[in-house]
């Protein structure tokens, strides 16, 4: 059959070039926007540790002191503003605003934790169309827009670049975002969103490292208050011999990266009633479990699950009775590529060596405090005099500490130590055994109010009262 | 929903708060067919605020929820109208089961002052399942001496200073409902006149993220009291479903900004704190209102009701603000 058309043998090319919105919809789809507004932090991070890269400053206890990032947010708009130093303006015309990363630029010799080749466009994205960015370093100031008109442009793919007065009174960057998505607004609104809260919680949470060592932030003029963290140690000299409750230790130097961990319990154990009351109280399980630190950035927050070692080899698996359970590992190192971090910075490389190497001692830390979880459950009010007499110590000076006589070298290396001291155990001489049974709620406050006159009385209180009168009689 | 058995109807701070609730639809009655609405609340043996609604708009379809099985039966044999379903039921197993057809009014009447979270949790579990224009009314306890009574004593049985009283406060609301506290606030906060604020915040977190599946709308808080009977503060806040772009229009149609005891923004609240007044004297101070002021009156009376004038002042004040819903109590011989 003849058709009509085009001649056969003619050659012709069909568009395979990106579109923008193909872009700007694969970028921002996997992120949530409070990840995206923290990689806009990363950024005012990586900002100061470019600046005092050769300053004694870097090497202090407070190495971001007098450094700061404002964010502020409405129906309208949203700003992120900072004095960390703006962006050189080689790395703005290099790659900054590329769409992606380039292999070589040059941030290789800091300990960065932001990576401009994605986080500022896709958090620009991720909440509107149109932005504007003002940096201002010590040599140069510009700005950068991206217009709507931009946006919906496929073939101009250069962004103009001008150069300014400078309009700051301080080195930094001003980034502005504004024609916010419609559901990016409704979140921003003061009213009827709790994101400011949730946004402001999050922060605390992954950036309580960094705040403590000297950096601001400011959420819509309120001040991010890091979340302390700490964990139960019973004071040295009050604790008698197979008495001190603390945490597990390991320290280790390898291949340029430092590990720091630590394991043991935030909080006291929960009584069953208390774990009944679970509802009651606080989700705060959500305070338990392993959190991951890589150059002062938190990566994984409070995990529980298998990434952190969790119910695999011999540990059991998360549940409320390890609520009081939490661990912390810190990695630090000049070269970031060594870090056990996904691109994402949003988790652990769990096929990491190091960190699969790290992961073991995790377990070992895990081990020990749910087996004294285990052996103490049937005597929790015992377990309360020891846990009583424990402090809550910060996690930084656990983490600083050096060690010393208590600690052991881990398979006779130099560079590896641990402390592992042994819990208090229950004596085992006349060990306690748990009864339970079930009665109807009548029934109970019957007994309830006959033996103590009051109806409300706890069951495990009725019932305990119940056994000691029959025990009291029965060895007559 | 214990408090069941409480004599309500004898309280007047609480009853001022109801009627100032009745003052409230009366404005919203502007907008919404308010004798349209079912009406859910925990009655109790008194079914008083029934009574009150019925009276004021004539609705037809009221549910009054109680779990206490005496509480329950005493209620049956007392109600008042025929129109009232008493369910025995909780509250929480009503919102699980929340079924009701057209637009309803729900005042959570909580008396428990250890399960705040309990309380939030279903909260946040009634308001996904309201409808546009749907009012919540909910009352829970406000008094920072439920976390830690002031008259605390430490280990070594000396009393505590306010700074480690508060700070034991705030850790044991922390545990409760820390994840709805917002930031700004600390233990500074747990004081008679701060944790209501707290609360309200708190309670504006939770309704926001309740309310994330449906971001069109919001839980717009319209009136916000505190009152103080017996020994326990409490906090009641009424609000409404509102679609996010009419919330201004609303306001305006409801004419809720002339009215004075409106709170439109969370955190805020007023004071219901009305004097024990004798018949005269209310009488006596009546006749003056509305338009002579407590310094006016005060002179008039030729007495003071404190040693303090500024005290006595302020508790005249207190009854002028809420005088048109002061209850009278009276011995009545059947």
């Amino acid at each position: 059959m003849a058709i009509k058309g085009h001649e056969v043998g003619k050659r012709e090319t069909v568009q395979a070039t990106p579109t923008k919105r193909f872009f700007v919809s694969m970028l921002t789809r996997d992120i949530d926007l409070p990840d995206a507004i923290l990689d806009l932090l990363d950024n005012s991070v990586d900002g100061v540790l470019r600046s005092t890269k050769d300053k004694a400053s870097a090497k202090s206890d407070q190495p971001y002191a007098g450094f700061w990032a404002r964010i502020v947010f409405n129906e309208r708009k949203f700003q992120i503003s900072d004095n960390c130093g703006g962006i050189p303006f080689k790395l703005a015309k290099d790659y900054a605003f590329m769409m992606g990363r380039p292999l070589d630029e040059g941030d290789s010799d800091i300990p960065t934790v932001g990576m401009y080749g994605i986080g500022m466009k896709r958090a620009i994205f991720k909440m509107g169309t149109s932005s504007r960015v003002v940096s201002q370093t010590k040599s140069d100031a510009f700005e950068v827009t991206i217009s709507n008109k931009w946006m919906g442009d496929d073939k101009d793919w250069n962004l103009p670049l001008k150069f300014v007065k400078p309009p700051l009174k301080h080195t930094g960057v001003v980034l502005n975002v504004e024609d916010l998505h419609k559901g990016v607004s409704t979140l921003f609104a003061k009213e009827g969103s709790s994101f400011e809260h949730e946004f402001i919680t999050t922060v605390a949470q992954h950036y309580g490292f960094i705040i403590n060592k000297g950096f601001k932030v400011f959420v819509n003029d309120k001040t991010v208050e890091p979340q302390p963290m700490t964990l139960l140690w019973t004071k040295k000299d009050s604790a008698p011999e197979g008495k001190e409750l603390a945490p597990y230790l390991y320290t280790a130097e390898m291949d340029g990266v430092a590990v720091r961990l630590a394991v043991g319990f935030y909080d006291q154990m929960l009584t069953e009633s208390e774990l009944d009351e679970e509802q009651v109280a606080k989700r705060t399980k959500d305070d338990a479990g392993w959190t991951i630190i890589c150059n002062d950035r938190v990566v994984v927050h409070n995990n529980k699950t298998r990434i952190t070692g969790w119910g695999e080899a011999g540990v059991p698996s998360y549940h409320n009775q390890f609520i009081g359970i939490s661990g912390i590992v810190y990695f630090q190192s000049n070269e970031a590529w060594k870090l056990p971090i996904t691109t994402t910075k949003r988790g652990v490389d769990t096929s990491s060596e190091l960190y699969l190497y790290v992961k073991e001692f995790m377990r070992e830390g895990l081990k020990k405090f749910t087996s004294y979880t285990n052996v103490w459950k049937q005597d929790p009010d015992e377990e309360r005099k020891i846990s009583s007499k424990a402090e809550r110590v910060p996690i930084s000076s656990i983490l600083s500490m050096k060690p010393d006589a208590k600690w052991t070298k881990v398979k006779n290396r130099g560079n590896e130590f641990k402390r592992n001291v042994s819990l208090p155990q229950p004596t085992t001489k006349n060990p306690k055994r748990q009864i339970r049974f079930s009665k109807s709620q009548k029934e109970i406050e019957v007994v309830a109010t006959h033996l103590f006159g009051d109806a409300t009385t706890e069951p495990s209180i009725v019932g305990e009262a119940c056994f000691d009168q029959i025990y009291k009689g029965a060895g007559k | 929903m214990s408090g069941a058995l409480v004599p309500y109807h004898q309280r007047q701070n609480k009853a001022v708060d109801r009627h100032l609730f009745i003052d409230l639809l009366v404005r919203l009655n502007r907008r919404l067919p308010i004798v349209d609405y079912t009406y859910v609340s925990f009655g109790g043996a008194f079914l008083e605020d029934f009574k009150l609604l019925h009276g004021a708009f004539g609705n037809r379809k009221l549910i009054s929820l109680e779990n206490d099985q005496i509480a329950w039966r005493r209620q049956q044999f007392n109600v008042p109208l025929s129109c009232i379903s008493c369910l025995h039921q909780d509250s929480a197993d009503f919102v699980a089961q929340y079924a009701i057809e057209g637009n309803a009014i729900v005042w959570l009447d909580y008396a428990s002052a250890g399960e705040t979270r309990r309380q939030f949790n279903e909260f946040q579990a009634l308001l996904p399942k309201l409808r546009r224009y749907d009012i919540v009314k909910i009352t829970f306890n406000a008094n920072p001496n439920s976390l830690r009574d002031s008259r605390s004593a430490d280990e070594n049985g000396k009393r505590e200073t306010a700074e480690v009283r508060n700070k034991k406060r705030f850790e044991v609301l922390d545990k409760r409902i820390g994840d709805f506290i917002p930031q700004e606030f600390n233990f500074e906060s747990m004081t008679v006149d701060g944790y209501p604020r707290v609360l309200s915040k708190a309670l504006e977190v939770a309704a926001s993220e309740a309310l994330k599946g449906q971001s069109n709308m919001l839980f717009q808080p319209l009136t916000s009291f505190t009152y103080n009977d017996l020994a326990h503060q409490m906090l009641t806040i009424s609000g409404i479903l509102l679609e996010r772009s009419e919330r201004v229009a609303f306001i305006r149609d409801c004419a809720l900004r002339a009215f004075r005891l409106a709170t439109l923004r969370w955190g805020d609240y007023k004071k219901i704190m009305l004097p024990a007044l004798t018949a005269r004297e209310r009488l006596f101070i009546d006749q003056h209102l509305p338009r002579s002021r407590e310094r006016t009156i005060q002179r008039k009376l030729k007495f003071w009701f404190d040693p303090d004038e500024d005290v006595s002042l302020e508790i005249l004040k207190s009854y002028i603000e809420f005088y048109r819903q002061y209850p009278n109590f009276h011995r009545v011989l059947f």
